[in-house]
């Protein structure tokens, strides 16, 4: 029984992955480079609502920082990749050992995620030892502390105006896996010892320390995980856009992530995806009808009703914390 | 296997416990009994780490050695075989009993080991395996604490402590409760159980501490405090 669990498992699960690829690879083929575009974006909201469930989700912290990590990891990957002929022109400032340093995306992308975990991990440092929803509030300061650099260094940034014309590494492949490697780390997270602690720290505290967990410890990497993933996707965003400004990744966008993994259910992976997709794809439906109508918005509170109204019918969103059957199927049976 | 000397705690600027001393020896089942507000929880917390004691000493015979409870952060206090179940039962309401039960054996990582522990708290509370796939919180009351005592068993206590296992509990689940407590000793746990319910703890205690507003006021042995007036007067309600 146990063993025809772990042989299903495993091919189940990279079945599931198979089918996406090839409904990926049919979309490409077929559709507008515009939609493909779009879908790139949408599998780039997948994995960012889905990281954001590690720390807001599983771990029950109430983290806005996404966006801050996102802006770092874009102008960091950003940086690494120009040819050093256009840094000449944009960034001239850059100190020398930049300046001469050119990336492939793969490293620069890791770089980028190290670089949003280490930043996470120094604002979780005094803030994840206070009880409460500091973290908010510090994730909220995050953002404007980000934008300010980004405004304000302009050394390294090219300040208000951005940077623009960065190579367009990234295509649906890249965000395909990377969708793909977040959620796949977030359910074997969710269904281990790991995950577990994660959720107990969420649920009560104090009964998480007497089973020994050190709660501090978890939130800390919960917190820093999602961020590295974030930065991550700030990285792949900038390489498909190919701008970026202090202002592209806001409160705004805060809102909405936070709005996916509610809508889905906090602490569900599969009700992030569906989200995600959905209030992209929603999103995007409705601008032809905002320009026509002038009704420039109208998205955004079409997300906040459909809040209200989860909120409201659904208080714990449409699946609540846990996973379809098929899911628990491939990812569970870590229990003793 | 366990001393404490003049422990005095504060909990923000209360003075909660006042130098309080008792003692724990291998193999037996102490008590603590008390009023409301006495400092019973408090004085768990702090063996626990999860309090720090303004002065004094707390020491742990652990697995691997003595430890200094006073120091030891929380987890490495669990690792060691002080385990705790906490006052209020405490259960993760949204994972499942199994879930729960798992938690319990976090820091373990023997597999077969825990597999065997866990069959051990089934044999205990079969009411655990058959709901196994249950979320903690549709437990009734008794179940629970069923749920809270099985996962503290799963850290695989060398030294458990109860808080209050017969708060909030029909009598007859208290019955079960103690009668449990009672067979887990026999097994060879050490045990030191809080407790209101005075007349149950000193039924089963081999020694017992009576705790009044931060200050231990009488020890003695389960049936030596069960005969003393005070206590008769005090926390057994009966007349002279």
């Amino acid at each position: 029984m146990a063993a025809a669990r772990s042989f299903t498992g495993p091919v189940a699960g990279i079945a599931v992955l198979c089918a996406c690829a090839v409904l990926v690879y049919g979309a490409q083929a077929r559709l507008s480079p515009y939609l493909v575009t779009l879908l790139a974006i949408t599998l780039i909201n997948v994995a960012l609502a889905v990281s954001l469930n590690i720390s807001n989700g599983l771990a029950g912290l109430f983290s806005l920082g996404h966006p801050a990590f996102m802006t770092i990891g874009a102008y960091v990957s950003a940086v690494l990749t120009f040819p050093p002929g256009r840094k000449d022109f944009m960034l001239p400032d850059l100190p020398s050992f930049l300046m001469t340093t050119q990336l492939p995306l793969l490293p620069a992308l890791a770089v980028a995620g190290m670089i949003g975990a280490v930043i996470a991990f120094l604002v979780g440092l005094p803030v994840l030892r206070l009880k409460g929803h500091y973290l908010a509030v510090a994730t909220l300061g995050l953002i404007v502390i980000v934008q300010g650099l980004a405004t304000n260094w302009s050394g390294l940034t090219r300040g208000g105006s951005g940077l623009n014309g960065i190579p367009r590494l990234t295509g649906i492949w890249w965000c395909f896996g990377f969708a793909a490697l977040v959620v796949y780390t977030a359910l074997r997270l969710k269904f281990s010892s790991l995950g577990r602690a994660m959720m107990a720290t969420r649920e009560n505290a104090l009964a998480a320390e007497s089973s020994g967990v050190s709660t501090y410890r978890i939130r800390m990497l919960a917190f820093v995980l999602g961020a590295f993933f974030a930065a991550i996707a700030g990285g792949l965003m900038v390489h498909l856009i190919t701008v970026v400004t202090p202002k592209s990744y806001s409160v705004v966008l805060a809102f909405n992530l936070v709005a996916m993994v509610v809508i889905g259910g906090t602490g569900s992976i599969t009700g992030s995806i569906v989200a995600a997709i959905a209030l992209t794809g929603l999103s995007e439906a409705v601008r032809p009808l905002e320009e026509k109508l002038g009704l420039y918005g109208l998205s955004q509170v079409i997300v906040a009703l459909g809040l209200i109204l989860v909120l409201f019918f659904r208080p714990n969103g449409l699946l609540g914390s846990g996973e379809p059957r098929f899911v628990r199927r491939i990812f569970g049976g870590s229990l003793p | 296997m366990l001393e404490v000397r003049e422990l005095h705690v504060f909990r923000g600027a209360t003075h909660v416990l006042k130098g309080i001393s008792l003692d724990v020896r291998a193999g037996e089942m102490a008590a603590l009994i008390g009023a409301n507000g006495a400092g019973k929880s408090t004085t768990l917390q702090t063996l626990s780490g999860l309090l720090r004691p303004r002065s004094g000493t707390a020491a742990f015979r652990g697995t691997s050695g003595p430890v200094d409870l006073t120091r030891a952060a929380p987890e490495r206090i669990v690792g060691e075989g002080l385990v705790q179940s906490p006052e209020g039962r405490q259960i993760f309401h949204s994972l499942s009993v199994a879930e729960n039960l798992a938690m319990g054996a976090y820091l373990r990582t023997d597999r077969n080991e825990v597999r065997r522990t866990l069959e051990r708290v089934h044999d205990l509370f079969p009411i655990l395996k058959e709901r196994a796939s249950a979320a903690g919180g549709t437990l009734s009351g008794g179940e629970q604490m069923m749920l809270a005592i099985g996962r503290a068993l799963l850290a695989q206590p060398r030294l458990l402590l109860l808080d209050e296992p017969s708060l909030g509990l029909a009598p007859q689940m208290i019955e079960r409760i103690f009668d449990v407590i009672a067979t887990l000793k026999q097994q060879g746990t050490t045990i030191l159980l809080v407790e209101q319910n005075a007349a149950m703890a000193l039924d089963i205690a081999d020694r017992a501490y009576v705790l009044e507003n931060g200050v231990i006021t009488l020890s003695g042995t389960g049936p030596e405090l069960a005969g003393n007036d005070r206590v008769r007067r005090a926390y057994l309600g009966m007349a002279q």
